[in-house]
């Protein structure tokens, strides 16, 4: 179910937002002209995601050698900075650990986050 | 999940700007510290400096919204750590406590002055029960910071502890020439609370045995080292043996270490206690007489029963472990995921009894309310 979450404008080309969308929190990643969703609860100590820092994601090249790649953003949780992809919710070094992450489009304008049904139930419960 | 209220030993508070301060300063010494003519002369000693991930070793959440500050803000920790964790006691422990370790030690000695009296002032005038506080003290000059501890701890009782961040006189805190200060502090019944950072954060050059490490990584896993030495040195020195009433908590060193120092003290003393006779029973007995431990930065093994069984190899443990949060520095622990890493059994001593003990607060009471 898309629910509309604002004017694409209004974010920042490359950050993120937390919202309220049907009860949940979510945060919102701009990385240019892509758009990821987040649950906004690290999976570490429930710190909130939202208010940490989004930023190209870690590449190794090898030992002492640390490279960056543009097209990963990951989220730098702003308690102990935890990072995960944005586009997955992976964490970046531990292929267990990931944050529930959600589809985000862009329509007319408009930033559309494919919420789960189940969001809708239990905001009506 | 536990529910009942908490006790944080390690809560870092801070002034909204540093003329706060600067106007608690003695007329000579308020001239000296805005001489420069542009700012003002650093109120604490120039830090050894490890990047942070985030560029601050604060929780990026934890900054008011007017800008000041991370834990300069009454309503900031409220809403984000009194309120939703049923903080009962804060003890609030500046950030972290390093001011006495600017280099003018005449400085030094009125600077504590200075920030003591605005901490009575502002926050302990906030008027919230919860919140309580330590004494900061020059401890370069140990009878001038017994002085400090006689002249301020009467003035208000939520007063809780006497702070040692940074070793002054660059020995081991268990050397007798710090003795001024616990005799003080026995003498108006507070605990020492002795916290990790003073030689790491001051450029003292004695952060850590070995050299200086390379990144953030290696100097925090081994961040504890000053700490325990300084442990080692005030049961190896006799100092609980000369302040029976001594109390000392430890903060911000983890707690898994406990078994394996303990284990070594115990080991060597019958042989090395030679140089040590006044020391009359087994470190490890004094240690559980006289010493408690907050959790943070808690180890976290992926499995949280090993843990337990490291620590349960030390009998007693339960008696001598306190939960704390460090809010809010970027590592700080959060109670629900520490209480799930511990015995249910223990929480009601994890999360107040040990530390009420420390602090002279009243026990639970059998509906696990705080009295
Ligand atoms: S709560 Fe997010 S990194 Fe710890």
């Amino acid at each position: 179910m898309l629910v509309d979450v604002g004017e694409a404008s209004a974010f920042p080309e490359r950050g993120m937002r937390a919202l309220d969308v049907n009860g949940r929190r979510v945060v919102l990643v701009r990385w240019g002209e892509e758009w990821f969703g987040l649950y906004d609860r690290c999976p570490h100590q429930g710190g909130p995601l939202g208010q940490g820092v989004v930023l190209a994601g870690p590449r190794s090249e090898g030992v002492g050698r640390i490279g960056v790649d543009e097209r990963e953003p990951v989220v730098s949780c702003g308690w102990h900075g935890w990072q995960f992809y944005a586009r997955t919710g992976r964490s970046t070094w531990d292929e267990g650990c990931r944050v529930p992450s959600y589809r985000v489009e862009v329509r007319d304008g408009r930033v559309m986050l494919d919420a789960p049904p189940s969001w809708r139930l239990a905001r009506q419960a | 999940m536990y529910e009942g209220p908490i006790i944080d030993p390690d809560v870092h508070h801070s002034w909204k700007s540093e003329d706060w301060i600067i106007d608690h300063l003695s007329p000579r010494w308020r001239e000296f510290a805005r001489a420069s003519g542009r700012g003002h002369v650093p109120l604490a000693a120039p830090g050894t400096h490890w990047p942070h991930l985030h560029g601050v070793n604060k929780r990026l959440d934890g900054y008011p919204a007017d800008g000041s500050p991370s834990g300069s803000d009454y309503e900031t920790m409220k809403r984000q750590l009194l309120d939703p964790f049923h903080i009962e006691r804060a003890i609030l422990s500046f950030d972290v406590g390093t001011n006495p370790g600017v280099f003018n030690a005449d400085f030094a000695i009125e600077l504590c002055r200075a920030i003591n009296d605005w901490n009575i002032e502002y926050w302990l005038g906030m008027g919230d029960p919860r919140l309580y506080s330590a004494i900061l003290v020059p401890t370069r000059t140990p009878e001038a910071a017994a002085r400090e501890i006689r002249r301020v701890a009467p003035r208000h009782g939520h007063l809780a502890e006497v702070l040692l961040v940074y070793s002054g006189l660059g020995k081991p805190f268990g050397d007798p020439a710090y003795d001024p200060i616990y005799a003080a502090a026995a003498e108006v019944g507070l605990p020492i609370a002795l916290h990790v950072g003073g030689e790491l954060t001051c450029g003292t050059g004695r952060a850590m045995a070995g050299g200086m490490a390379g990144s953030r990584l290696e100097m925090h896993a081994v961040a504890s080292q000053p700490t325990l030495h300084h442990l080692v040195s005030l049961i190896t020195h006799g100092t609980f043996e000369k302040f029976p009433s001594l109390k000392l908590m430890l903060i911000e060193v983890g707690v898994a270490w406990i078994p394996w120092l303990m284990f070594t003290l115990d080991a060597q003393y019958p042989i090395l206690r030679l140089e040590s006779p006044w020391v009359k029973r087994l470190p490890s007995e004094t240690f559980r007489e006289h010493v408690r431990v907050t959790t943070q930065p808690c180890e976290f093994p992926e499995q949280p029963k090993r843990l337990i069984e490291l620590l349960q190899c030390f009998d007693g443990i339960e008696d001598l472990l306190c939960f704390c949060t460090d809010y809010a520095h970027w590592d700080e622990d959060e109670p629900a995921y520490v209480g799930s890493r511990f015995p249910r059994a223990w929480w009601p001593k994890l999360f107040w009894d040990n530390a009420a003990w420390v602090y002279g607060f009243p026990r639970l009471d059998t509906a696990g309310r705080a009295g």
